[in-house]
């Protein structure tokens, strides 16, 4: 009986005890802030393996606060950011192309980060990158890594073609090439070769690659106050550039950036014009390492005014004005944007280029193929049009460019792109 | 039993406090469709009013204000070229493909409905196609038609059909071949086991009584077995449209509109309007106009359907 009256009262002990322990652990759990980042990054399994990565070395350092990820792509990023910020439920933290900034700015869902980052850590990246981030005064993004668009040349075809490594240095050199490496014919498994893997499918990406272009042949979407002027001898030309790559089989018609890619890595065409990621994105599309021998990168060709501009392409890292934890995702964005191991692991695992003026100086990012890159980082200008409307924008270039792959009059082209444009953004 | 209920309501009556509440069967039908109709009233009657009062406004999806601004939309959208090759693009596309799923769903069900080995194998075989979600069917058919690497092309150059590749999806008038044959693929189950179903209630004697009389094959269709379908093949076209017109995943995903705007149809304008362009008042009324258009087919849907119950 004794016995059965202490094993009672242990058992109310040892379950008393077990109640505390848990209570302590769920006030723990509700204490730690939990940080939701809605990013397009985590689709590639390389691009999960770094971001888990981040995600467990910033919660080593700050173990209040958790990192959780909200997928998302390309395509729907903008819309989703949008939906969810005015649905009431906006993600923490988000990584916006710089297109996207306007439209987020004007529907006042941004944090300015002057609250909450200090001047030194801004003064670690270029005027550009920082520029692009900027409306009114106030800064809203700071850049992830840097993104200007180069040429990938692959060595062999250029070789066989009967060019050195040097790549073409201005846009009519760029041509007669490409045409060299499309009348190498096919290859051994009877595949067609093409000279330049073009993107050219009505996405608002092909309208985002076409502007170097646009640029090279001296034409602009719109002046200085936002007019429309894309109605001009510039586009026109850049129209027919396109036409005629695609019109005489020099590039494929209805390729996407995927297909672009493919494309590059089996080895069948002699260009294409990407980012310092698609180095990662070889690599876990062939499997091989050894992809890397295949080619070397090259600035944007001079145009005929003898310059080069790329666009800087780079995401942003911004705090949605909705997000309830402002001072932990801050604390984020500057672990995110300045820490060597997160810098160091995004440029090694997916190729991503630094933004960090001091990281590009490092040892480990002193590699030749990221010399193309740095020429052009002094090189680009933003997206196509720093305007709330940009994504409405983008689709009338995308399918302006479209039109051009279809054979349509250039002329008709550009007059009716004009005057959509100028209905979208007069209006 | 009854007894004990003439009681109950006795007692009820001398009490005085509970009525006997008599209920007609039109309000006891009334109570059981309320849960129902909160639902309807909640997610598609609210949002369609309000999408209405929204296409008279400028509303803006970057700043999420607007003013009243009259019919400007309309009068906008209606003068509008983009517009109006948006909805030939709907019409065109929806009248081709549901004809060409119409002519090889009956084919298939008038096959089917001859009795053979593993044609009940062959019956869940057709289905496939139309459980894939669209999404897939879009990026299913992109594949299978790019011009560099699609396997379409890849046949028909082995074949010797074609010389070069063809540009499926850079091409106007191939573009829209290709939505209407991904939209054919995706419907024709549908048709074929509704008309499988319809051939199938046919009674058998009639044609055989017919065929006794000296009537061929193609007379014994023309004569008996269609008279007998109309109704339902009516219907199943007018579905169809229906459907083709609720669709965007396909073509977002095969040519995403274009080249230019030649595959574009009204929902994926409405979406890029909305979505892209930003502007929320015009977005919503072009799915006005959709709407409407939508409400036409679903009237005759309705008529013929209480023409085939009376």
């Amino acid at each position: 009986m004794r016995k059965n009256k202490v094993f009672r009262q242990s058992k109310w002990f040892f379950g008393l005890l077990v109640v505390l322990m848990l209570s302590l652990f769920g006030v723990a759990f509700a204490q730690q802030v939990e940080l939701t980042f809605l990013t397009r990054f985590r689709s590639e399994e390389f691009g999960r393996e770094v971001y888990n990565f981040i995600a467990e070395g910033f919660s080593k350092k700050y173990p209040e606060v958790k990192i959780s990820y909200i997928d998302t792509t390309y395509d729907q990023e903008l819309q989703e950011i949008l939906l969810r910020a005015q649905g009431g439920t906006p993600p923490d933290l988000a990584d916006p192309v710089p297109s996207w900034l306007a439209p987020l700015v004007e529907a006042n869902l941004l944090e300015a980060v002057e609250n909450y980052v200090p001047n030194d850590h801004l003064a670690n990246f270029t005027a550009a990158a920082l520029e692009d981030a900027t409306f009114n005064g106030s800064i809203y993004g700071i850049p992830m890594w840097s993104g200007p668009i180069c040429l990938f040349m692959n060595k062999d075809l250029a070789k066989q073609a009967g060019y050195g490594l040097e790549g073409p240095s201005d846009i009519f050199e760029f041509e007669e090439m490409i045409a060299k490496i499309s009348s190498l014919g096919g290859t051994e498994e009877g595949q067609k070769i093409y000279g330049f893997a073009l993107r050219n499918v009505k996405l608002p990406n092909t309208a985002l690659w076409f502007m170097p272009w646009l640029w090279g042949w001296g034409g602009k979407v719109a002046d200085i106050y936002n007019k429309p002027v894309f109605d001009s001898m510039g586009s026109r030309k850049a129209l027919e550039f396109y036409q005629r790559l695609t019109n005489e089989g020099f590039s494929a018609k209805g390729q996407d950036a995927y297909s672009t890619r493919i494309t590059f890595s089996q080895g069948r065409a002699g260009f294409v014009f990407d980012g310092s990621w698609l180095k990662g994105m070889l690599r876990t599309m062939t499997g091989d390492p050894s992809i890397d021998d295949l080619y070397v990168t090259c600035p944007v060709p001079k145009g005929w005014d003898g310059t080069n501009w790329s666009i800087t392409n780079y995401s942003s890292l911004v705090v949605l004005s909705g997000s309830q934890h402002k001072k932990e995702a801050f604390d984020f964005v500057k672990y995110f944007t300045s820490d060597e191991e997160v810098i160091k692991i995004l440029y090694e695992k997916m190729g991503m280029m630094p933004a960090h003026l001091k990281m590009l100086e490092a040892s480990w990012c002193q590699d030749k193929f990221l010399d193309a890159f740095k020429v052009q980082n002094f090189y680009v200008k933003g997206g196509i049009l720093k305007h709330a409307k940009s994504p409405g924008v983008e689709d009338i270039i995308a399918s302006a460019v479209t039109q051009a792959v279809d054979g349509v009059a250039v002329d008709s082209i550009v007059k009716n792109a004009q005057k959509e444009l100028e209905d979208l953004l007069l209006d | 039993m009854l007894d004990k209920i003439d009681t109950l309501d006795s007692k009820k009556n001398k009490k005085g406090k509970i009525k006997n509440v008599q209920l007609s069967d039109n309000t006891v039908n009334f109570l059981f469709l309320v849960p129902g109709l909160i639902i309807i009233i909640g997610i598609l009657l609210f949002p369609l009013i309000d999408a209405i009062r929204v296409s008279f406004t400028d509303l803006s999806l970057f700043g999420m204000t607007g003013k009243f601004v009259g019919f400007k939309n309309y009068i906008s959208i209606f003068t509008s070229k983009a517009y109006q090759t948006v909805l030939f693009n709907t019409l065109v596309i929806s009248c081709v493909s549901v004809a060409l799923e119409f002519v090889i769903g009956l084919g298939l069900a008038i096959l089917l409905n001859r009795k053979f080995r593993a044609s009940s194998f062959i019956r869940g075989l057709i289905i496939i196609p139309w459980l894939v979600p669209f999404v897939v069917v879009g990026v299913l058919w992109k594949w299978m038609l790019d011009t560099d690497i699609g396997i379409v092309n890849y046949l028909l150059t082995s074949l010797k059909l074609i010389s070069t590749s063809l540009p499926w999806i850079s091409n106007s008038l191939l573009s829209k071949i290709s939505v209407i044959l991904a939209f054919a693929w995706t419907g024709t189950p549908f048709i074929t086991i509704v008309m499988l179903a319809g051939l199938q209630s046919i009674p058998q004697e009639i044609g055989e009584a017919a065929a006794i009389d000296g009537a061929g094959r193609f007379a014994v269709f023309r004569f008996i077995t269609l008279p007998y379908l109309y109704s339902l093949i009516a219907i199943v076209i007018l579905l169809s449209i229906v459907y083709i017109f609720q669709n965007f995943a396909v073509i977002y995903m095969l040519t995403g509109g274009g080249p230019g705007n030649t595959t574009e149809i009204l929902s994926l304008h409405v979406y890029n309007t909305a979505f892209h362009s930003g502007q929320l008042g015009r977005a919503c009324a072009i799915g006005v106009t959709w709407m409407l258009l939508s409400l036409v087919f679903s009237v005759l849907y309705v008529r013929f359907t209480i023409k085939e119950e009376s």
